[in-house]
């Protein structure tokens, strides 16, 4: 059964042809679970009562020959600062530990209508801030093809889930590169959608101009399946966009693609990367090449300013959205209990509550929005975001998507960059810029990424699909 | 060099932070190396430049100013559910440390 049930599309034939059952899917899945997260450590909790009574409905569907929609059923593996009702939701931060979800986020509830079931919530760098999940305040998590690597970050929870066959698809958030990075490190598929495709209602903010959830998932094909469920204006979240998706994106057309002319930008083909990721990348330029898909040599010339500018926005938006992280309202450490005053309770809540790179990314967004170098950092860097997005518009005058590679490295060694912030930072240097410029990224084996136009989520899902289809 | 040892305890304390001896400077050590490699932003003329606010062109638009259940709540009993979730709770009410 175990290879009938890696990708949505297998699992919905099985289903709806009465092959195995909702529960039976579901307890196989937990086997494996059992069997395999010990040693990934790829989930922070699961939740199998709530599961089991979800895919007792959904046997009940089957049974009564009802029409299934094609994520009914679907164990799906969720990031631990995404709501779902009931379940824990403690962005791997100890000031969260405690902290159970009141509420689903809007694409949680999306899911439920369809009959996804939830059947975990993975781990993750602490409020997303990392590119390897070592930051979680919990535990590491190991790259399922590789236990001594790690599995990227900041979903590397999510990643890891699918990578090692414990859920057929996983949701992450992608700040930075935080969904695409660690697919890319564990060999899977990630999406990261157009800034307001997907309501971010119900996750917990890192940088609420560049934050973005989206799906991880075995095939291209399911990444589509998956973020057309989640996308859509969502009144409770002002920055989604009145958007409306349909079967172009599951169905993309051959001969559109053919008509495609794919941009290579030279500023992302430098010295420095992996060799194994530059040969990846030559034979997948010469795949599609064979496949008749035009390309062309382009610049982005702002590109080599991104890690500064994002990472000045990045932590001044961060520093304000954990500002409510008071201990209070959300949870409290035991350190504070013995507060002596209410500046006292803050300051132990969040001196013991945060992690090193939590209150580094603090302090540096402190520091940016400060009287007297607001002008010099936040403001700068808001311009000079303007000019990065103006490259891309510019671009996209001459191609429809461009290609990139999506990180410079293969999976490093668990703790090889700890010590070393701006090393680990640099792992992200070209996934970035497009959550700078609000554009959809697709990050797919091996070792690529395609950057589509705003909204146009339908060019990068449909050439993925279609080089999917040639390299099988 | 930008980030000194008085800095850092200014940051801190509006940070509502407290360093520890060790945090304190293996944070003065990386925020100097992170803000040298910041220095490249001071190459770029922005003049003239409008700002990227956000990630997406929106407007702003205001909402009617009406009265109704939480945002986070669909029924009344949910509402219960929330208060429920505060760390600590009293007949209904949330309960807070003494702050006075």
């Amino acid at each position: 059964m175990k290879s009938d049930i890696l990708t949505i599309k297998k699992f919905h034939e099985g289903l709806t042809n009465k092959v195995f059952s909702a529960r039976e899917a579901l307890a196989e899945f937990y086997k494996i679970i059992d069997a395999k997260d010990g040693e990934i450590g790829a989930y922070l909790s699961t939740d199998r009562d709530a599961s089991q009574t979800q895919a007792e409905e959904i046997d009940r569907m089957v049974n009564r020959g009802e029409k299934l929609s094609a994520l009914a059923g679907i164990p799906l593996a969720i990031k631990d600062n995404i709501m779902v009702k009931g379940q824990p939701c403690t962005a791997s931060s100890k000031l969260l530990e405690k902290y159970k979800a009141i509420y689903d986020a809007t694409v949680i509830k999306k899911l439920r209508s369809e009959g996804s079931i939830f059947i975990g919530k993975t781990n993750m760098d602490e409020f997303a801030m990392g590119s390897s999940t070592e930051t979680s305040a919990f535990k590491i998590t190991k790259n399922p093809r590789d236990l001594t690597k790690v599995p990227g970050g900041s979903s590397g929870g999510s990643a890891a889930a699918v990578a090692g066959g414990m859920a057929v698809a996983a949701l992450g958030s992608d700040t930075g590169g935080s969904i695409r990075e660690p697919a890319d490190f564990c060999g899977i598929v990630g999406l990261k959608p157009t800034y307001g495709a997907v309501s971010r209602y119900g996750l917990i903010p890192m940088s609420s101009s560049l934050d973005q959830i989206g799906p991880l998932t075995n095939t291209v094909e399911d990444a589509a399946i998956v973020f057309r469920a989640i996308a859509g204006e969502d009144p409770r979240d002002s920055t989604s966009a009145s958007v409306i998706y349909g079967e172009e994106l599951t169905n993309p057309k051959v001969e559109h693609m053919r008509e495609m002319t794919i941009g290579l930008p030279k500023e992302y083909f430098i010295s420095g990367i992996d060799k194994g990721v530059q040969a990846n990348i030559a034979a997948v330029i010469a795949d599609f090449k064979g496949l008749r898909v035009r390309f062309k040599e382009i610049s982005l010339p702002h590109t080599k300013y991104a890690l500064s500018t994002y990472y000045i926005i990045m932590a001044a938006e961060a520093s304000s959205n954990l500002a409510r992280l008071e201990g209070i309202r959300y949870a409290r450490v035991p350190e504070a209990e013995n507060a002596v005053d209410l500046m006292d309770r803050y300051v132990k809540n969040r001196s013991h509550g945060f992690g090193a790179e939590v209150k580094r990314r603090i302090i540096l967004g402190t520091f940016v929005l400060s009287s007297g170098h607001y002008d010099a950092y936040y403001a700068k860097a808001q311009k000079v975001r303007a000019l990065i997005r103006r490259d891309f518009d510019e671009a996209f005058k001459d191609v429809d998507v461009i290609l990139t590679p999506v990180s410079p490295t293969p999976p490093f060694k668990i703790g090889e960059k700890m010590n070393n912030p701006l090393t680990m930072y640099l792992s992200d240097i070209f996934t970035m810029t497009a959550n700078l410029a609000g554009l959809p990224a697709l990050a797919m084996p091996p070792n690529f990424q395609l950057i589509g136009k705003p909204f146009h989520e339908a060019d990068i899902l449909g050439l993925g699909q279609y080089f999917e289809r040639i390299r099988r | 060099m930008l980030i000194t040892k008085k800095l850092i305890d200014h940051l801190a304390r509006l940070s509502r932070i407290e360093l520890t001896a060790d945090e304190s400077k293996r944070f003065i050590k990386d925020l100097n190396g992170i803000f040298k490699h910041f220095k490249e932003l001071d190459t770029l003329d922005v003049k003239g430049v409008n700002p990227m606010i956000g990630g997406a062109g929106l407007k702003n638009i205001f909402r009617t100013d009406a009265v109704s259940l939480s945002g986070k709540a669909e029924t009344v009993d949910e509402e219960g559910y929330i208060i429920d979730a505060f760390p600590e709770t009293h007949d209904g009410y949330l309960k807070v440390p003494k702050i006075l």
